[in-house]
């Protein structure tokens, strides 16, 4: 049986779906990641083993084979190292089958099985969201993905185990808030600290049109 | 802006920001795409400043257009609607100050590689600053350069940059030398507050502009197309003839034409003006003069 998680491989800010397909087969021992992977997605391999034996789950002595589809498109960055976990996760009985139905993964995984920011959230969530689909991303990234729409579903876990346990129902995550900077104290720059400039013809009455022309 | 060395060129260009509106919630969410594709959104919080960017001049292109593995956004998409900055522009290397033409014509600019054909947003405000020579003293009054004449050095040291990139440069300012008696002086009274709020009204007028002729989307007269730009801005009859007499002598391309409208427009919106008069056009060409200049020397 294949096991499928959807996640997201980008092109420019534009975030396209990818499916990632888990097969746990009979036959000799083996891990293998297709669909043209760059180097840190075929790392993935080891980060995902490390991650599932940090949380207490062994990979089963069988063929696992990991397939990226669209199998043509060049997948790159360290994002489909949760998808690949949870499909693995999902394979082997460690969380529900459906439950990750109608949700885009993207995490890079510590060996310890924490979850680590990656970059995209945001395109990703806009993407999930045209396919009216959830979004699990890491914790850090959370706020950001929230800034894509109100409505849909974000769980935003710090580890594999506290999403095995959002998805078993002890303890569900709330949805993340989108995140505003607050300003840095201190550094505020002003027009005020340049002096000497005001001289006729002044610089300062000449920046002015500055900020409205050339900009667009 | 071209000036001595410690003149406030860096200053005036990192308070630029300050005066800028902040973005609209349209633009909040193109700017942080491109900083989340860039992996530079920290603690996954954004801001609805606009992003300001300065780049070092050892910058390669790949840097400053985007590029490199990954087809990543380059400095240009990640000023996108906020501010680029070169400082000392002329120790850029040519070759990389001329890839910035394109995405200053169009706002976007496209990144083809073997493996990626990929077009990131750029529409940014270029603001670069420089030294008029190389020991950067050549407006100084009563400076003589060990190098030859004044003017010579300073053409050698300008001519570093292409006459199509200088084309695209709306104004060009000098910015003088301060003495200490400046710098005794109490601050000026009016700060970025007070600039900002003209240049929120300013903004404001032409937004409506544009709403009242039915192009939504457009908001300041940088975005227009030319034709129409031509009719909002046309010229009273006085400052008709000044633009011909002054297109004729200064050789403005049809791009500078335009852009002298252009800022003309601007500057009476900032007066809340209605018509764009002789006086306007005048301010506007002598942002010019000083391409000009560089261009004869050159």
């Amino acid at each position: 049986m294949v096991q499928r998680v959807s996640t997201v491989a980008f092109e420019g800010i534009e975030a396209r779906a990818v499916d990632v397909q888990v097969q746990v087969a009979p036959g000799l021992p083996a891990f293998n990641i297709v669909g043209l992977p760059d180097k840190a997605v075929s790392e993935a391999k080891e980060r995902v083993r490390a991650a599932l034996v940090a949380s207490g789950l062994a990979l089963p002595a069988r063929r696992i084979t990991i397939n990226l589809a669209p199998a043509d498109l060049p997948k790159e960055g360290s994002h489909y190292d949760l998808p690949i976990a949870l499909g693995l996760m999902a394979a082997i009985g460690a969380v529900p089958h459906d439950a990750l139905a109608g949700f885009t993964v993207l995490g890079e995984l510590g060996l310890d099985g924490s979850i680590a920011a990656v970059a995209g959230a945001l395109p990703a969530a806009i993407g999930a969201n045209t396919r009216s689909e959830g979004l699990i991303c890491p914790a850090a990234c959370g706020p950001e993905a929230a800034w894509a729409s109100p409505e849909m579903e974000i769980v935003a876990p710090s580890s594999l185990i506290q999403l095995a346990n959002h998805f078993k129902g002890t303890q569900v995550l709330s949805r993340p808030k989108p995140g505003i900077r607050a300003e840095a104290p201190g550094a505020v720059l002003d027009l005020a600290d340049i002096k000497g400039q005001e001289r006729a013809p002044s610089a300062r009455s000449r920046s002015r049109p500055l900020a409205d022309t050339t900009f667009s | 802006m071209i000036g001595p060395p410690g003149s406030g060129k860096s200053m005036l260009a990192a308070r630029l920001p300050t005066i800028l509106p902040t973005l609209t919630p349209a633009e909040l969410l193109e700017v942080s795409m491109i900083a989340s594709v860039a992996g530079v959104i920290e603690n996954g919080a954004l801001t609805d400043k606009r992003p300001f960017r300065s780049p070092h001049h050892s910058a390669s292109m790949p840097a400053l257009v985007g590029g490199g593995l990954r087809a990543r956004p380059g400095e240009v998409s990640l000023a996108h609607h906020g501010v680029l900055f070169l400082d000392e522009l002329a120790e850029f290397q040519p070759h990389v100050l001329d890839a910035l033409r394109q995405p200053l014509e169009t706002g976007e600019v496209a990144i083809a590689r073997a493996n990626h054909r990929i077009t990131y947003p750029a529409r940014f405000m270029l603001v670069a600053a420089m030294n008029p020579c190389r020991c950067g003293r050549a407006s100084d009054p009563g400076f003589t350069c060990r190098r030859g004449p004044n003017t010579r050095c300073a053409a050698e040291y300008q001519t570093k940059l292409s006459g199509p990139l200088l084309d695209r440069i709306d104004l060009n300012i000098e910015v003088p030398a301060v003495t200490a008696a400046d710098l005794i002086l109490p601050p000026p009274a009016e700060g970025s507050k007070e600039v900002a709020l003209r240049v929120a009204r300013a903004r404001a007028i032409q937004a409506d502009r544009y709403a009242a002729l039915g192009l939504p989307g457009i908001t300041t007269n940088a975005a227009v197309p030319a034709n129409l730009m031509e009719e909002v801005a046309k010229p009273s009859a006085t400052g008709l003839a000044l633009l011909r007499d002054a297109a004729d002598a200064m050789r403005l391309s049809a791009r500078g034409y335009h852009r002298v409208l252009r800022v003309a427009r601007t500057l009476a919106d900032l007066e809340g003006a209605d018509k764009v008069g002789r006086v306007h056009l005048a301010e506007a060409l002598s942002y010019r003069a000083l391409t000009d200049e560089i261009r004869r020397a050159a």
